[in-house]
C-alpha cells in the first residue's frame, strides 16, 4: 500500500512538473524527472518533517544540493502542504518564491543552493553539530551525477568519514546525462562504489526510479556505525515521459502546450505500467 | 633626525592578540567553534584546542569545503570562526561565502590572517590587497580592518553580539596600541582620533597609526588635520564621514589596500552623492604588487607616515 501510494504521488508530482512547464516555460526537466521518485519517497516516507511547522526543531534535513531539480522539489514540497497550490504557477515570473534555483524565502527550503558542489559541505557541517549533540536527526542530500565532478564534494567526501557522520545520507542521482553531454565522455567519474568505499563511505546501488527500491534503501539508511552513507541510484533522465527518456536536450526543456499534453498522457500510461508491475 | 614629537609604534602579530581574546570569548560563549584548513597554530588557535578540542574542528588543505561547513554549522545555531589566510579565506572560498554564508546571512566570523601586505616577501598569491574589494559586493558581510590590537580584540568579541558575517583582516604588524581619547569599538561606528579643520585623514588597519604620526608632521606644516579610525569598512559609518567631509572639504583615505574598491572607494561612494568635497585615495594602485620587506614596500607605494605627509600636504595646497 504504502508503494502503490508513493507511486501516485511520483506520478502526481511529475504532472504537476509538466502543468508549470505549459503554464511558466523552461525547466530542468530531464534531472527533474530521474529524481523524483527519490524526493516523494523521502518526503512521503522517510523524513521526519512537518510541513505545517517547516522549522520544527526535531526535523530530519534535507539539503538539494544538484538544486537545479528545484521544480521537482517544489511539486513535492507543496504537495506535502509546504505552501498554497498558487505559488506553483508562479515560476520563475516576476518576483516568483520559487526560480529555476531556490531561494531562502520558500518553506521547507533549508539552504538555497544552485551552484554545484555546496550542498554535501553544508550537510557535514549541520550533521557534524548533530552528531556532538547525540541527536538522533538525519541529514539527507541529493547530488547529481554531474555534480560529482566539483573537487569540492570530495573535499566533503573526505571530511564526512573523518567526523564519522554515520547521520549522513548523500544519494546521487545517475542518470548517465548532464548539461552538454553524457557523462562518461563530458568526464568519467564513475564507478561511484570504489570510489566512495575507498574514501570510507558505505555504499549502496539501486534502481533510482524503483519506489520500493528507494524506500527500503532510505529506510534502512545508514547502514554501519560511524559511516556516512551513499545511496547511488541510477535513475533515467526525463523518466516517465517516452520522449524525454534519456536525451540530452530535455535537460533544459523549452515546451509547448502540444508536447506538454503529449508528456501527461505518457505520464499516465507510465503510472499504470508501475502500478501493475507492483500489483495490489 | 629623530621628531620626538613623534607616537612609537610597537607592533604585535595579530595570532598573539587572537590566542587569548578567542579562549577569552569561547569561556563566555559556548556556542563558538572554530574551524581550521590546516591553520590554527598559524591563527593562534593552539590555546582554544588544548582548552576545547571538542569545540575544534580540522578540515585540512579544503578551504571551501571548510568555509561552507561552517556554514551548516551556523545554521544549527554554532558561532564558527573559519580563520586561514586571507587570500585563501576569502577568494578560494568567496562563492561559499556569497551563497552559503552572506545570503541567508549566517554567523560565520571569517579571520583573514596575513592581511594587507603583511606576507610582503611570500609572493603575489599570499599578499591581500584586494580581498576588501572582492568582499565589498556582499551584502549582509561586515569587514574590519583593526587599527591596533584593541580593536582586533574588540571587533572578535562583539562579531558574535550582532547578526550575521563578519570578515576581520588579521595583520602581521599591527601597532599594539594607537590613541583614542578612550574612544569605545562599535563595529560600524568610526572613531574620531583628533579633530581638525583642513583636511580629513580617513584610514583603517595600520594605517591609522602612520596618519597619527603623520598629522604630528602635517601640523608643524601648519596643516589641522582630522583623522577618522574607519576600522569598519562595511557598512560604512556614513554620518561621520559626512560631517567631517562638510566641515574639511577635504578628504584623504589610507588604507592598506588596492585603491580599487576599498576603503577609498568606499567613501568616493558616500561622497559623490552627498558632499561637494575632494577626495585622494592613497594605497595600492592595484592587486599587484612589488614584493619585498614589509616596510620597504609601504615605502615604495609612499605609505609611511612621513610619505603620506608628504601628499595630504600637496593635496591641501592643490587649487
Amino acid at each position: 500500500m504504502i508503494i502503490r501510494n508513493l507511486i501516485n504521488k511520483s506520478y502526481n508530482n511529475r504532472i504537476r512538473v509538466v502543468e508549470i512547464m505549459k503554464k511558466c516555460g523552461v525547466a530542468h526537466v530531464g534531472g527533474a524527472l530521474s529524481s523524483l521518485d527519490i524526493l516523494t519517497v523521502l518526503y512521503g516516507e522517510i523524513l521526519k518533517h512537518n510541513p505545517k511547522d517547516p522549522k520544527w526543531e526535531n526535523r530530519d534535513i534535507f539539503i538539494l544540493s544538484a538544486a537545479h531539480k528545484a521544480i521537482a522539489l517544489y511539486t513535492v514540497l507543496q504537495s506535502e502542504g509546504y505552501f498554497d497550490e498558487k505559488i506553483l504557477w508562479t515560476y520563475n515570473q516576476m518576483g516568483t518564491k520559487i526560480p529555476t534555483h531556490p531561494n531562502n524565502e520558500l518553506p521547507g527550503i533549508e539552504f538555497a543552493l544552485g551552484s554545484l558542489g555546496h550542498g554535501l559541505s553544508v550537510a557535514g557541517g549541520i550533521a557534524i553539530v548533530l552528531k556532538r549533540e547525540t541527536s538522533n536527526r538525519k541529514v539527507y542530500v541529493l547530488l547529481g551525477e554531474g555534480e560529482m565532478a566539483e573537487g569540492s564534494v570530495w573535499e566533503a567526501i573526505m571530511s564526512a568519514a573523518k567526523y564519522r557522520l554515520d547521520n549522513l545520507i548523500a544519494i546521487i542521482d545517475v542518470n548517465g546525462l548532464q548539461a552538454e553531454g553524457y557523462t562518461k565522455e563530458v568526464m568519467p567519474i564513475e564507478p561511484f562504489e570504489d570510489k566512495l568505499a575507498s574514501f570510507g563511505w558505505i555504499t549502496k546501488k539501486i534502481n533510482g526510479n524503483d519506489i520500493k527500491q528507494i524506500y527500503i534503501a532510505l529506510s534502512s539508511a545508514p547502514y554501519r556505525k560511524d559511516q556516512p552513507t551513499c545511496i547511488i541510484a541510477n535513475t533515467i533522465k526525463g523518466k516517465g515521459i517516452y520522449f524525454a527518456e534519456s536525451k540530452i536536450e530535455y535537460h533544459n526543456w523549452v515546451p509547448n502546450e502540444k508536447s506538454c499534453d503529449e508528456a501527461i498522457i505518457s505520464i499516465e500510461k507510465n503510472r499504470k505500467k508501475e502500478l501493475e508491475k507492483v500489483g495490489k | 633626525m629623530e621628531n620626538n614629537n613623534l607616537e612609537k609604534i610597537i607592533t604585535i602579530n595579530a595570532a598573539k592578540v587572537f590566542e587569548d581574546v578567542f579562549v577569552e570569548l569561547a569561556e563566555r560563549n559556548r556556542e563558538v567553534v572554530f574551524i581550521s584548513a590546516d591553520s590554527y597554530i598559524g591563527a593562534g588557535a593552539k590555546k582554544f584546542k588544548e582548552r576545547y578540542p571538542e569545540r575544534f574542528f580540522e578540515f585540512g588543505i579544503a578551504e571551501q569545503n571548510a568555509c561552507s561547513h561552517a556554514a551548516g554549522m551556523a545554521f544549527m545555531g554554532k558561532k564558527p570562526f573559519f580563520c586561514t589566510i586571507a587570500t585563501f579565506a576569502t577568494m578560494r572560498c568567496f562563492e561559499q561565502i556569497r551563497n552559503d554564508i552572506a545570503r541567508p546571512n549566517l554567523n560565520v566570523v571569517i579571520i583573514g590572517r596575513g592581511a594587507g601586505m603583511s606576507y610582503s616577501i611570500q609572493g603575489p598569491t599570499h599578499v591581500s590587497i584586494d580581498d576588501i574589494g572582492v568582499l565589498r559586493n556582499l551584502k549582509n558581510l561586515t569587514i574590519i580592518d583593526p587599527a591596533d590590537s584593541l580593536d582586533f580584540k574588540n571587533a572578535i568579541l562583539e562579531s558574535v553580539k550582532i547578526s550575521g558575517p563578519v570578515y576581520i583582516r588579521a595583520h602581521k604588524k599591527l601597532p599594539l596600541k594607537i590613541i583614542r581619547n578612550k574612544l569605545k569599538f562599535r563595529i560600524g561606528k568610526g572613531q574620531l582620533i583628533k579633530e581638525g579643520n583642513d583636511v580629513t585623514i580617513v584610514a583603517c588597519g595600520p594605517m591609522v597609526s602612520k596618519s597619527i604620526n603623520s598629522s604630528i608632521l602635517l601640523k608643524e606644516r601648519k596643516i589641522d588635520s582630522e583623522i577618522i579610525n574607519l576600522h569598519t569598512i562595511k557598512p560604512l559609518d556614513r554620518e561621520l564621514i559626512l560631517k567631517s567631509a562638510k566641515k574639511t572639504k577635504k578628504i584623504v583615505s589610507i588604507e592598506e589596500h588596492s585603491i580599487i574598491n576599498g576603503l577609498g572607494s568606499g567613501i568616493a561612494d558616500v561622497l559623490s552623492e552627498n558632499c561637494n568635497a575632494r577626495l585622494l585615495k592613497i594605497g595600492f594602485d592595484s592587486n599587484i604588487a612589488i614584493e619585498g620587506p614589509y616596510d620597504d614596500v609601504l615605502s615604495y607605494y609612499g605609505l609611511q607616515y612621513d610619505e603620506i605627509a608628504v601628499q595630504v600636504e600637496e593635496f591641501v595646497n592643490m587649487n
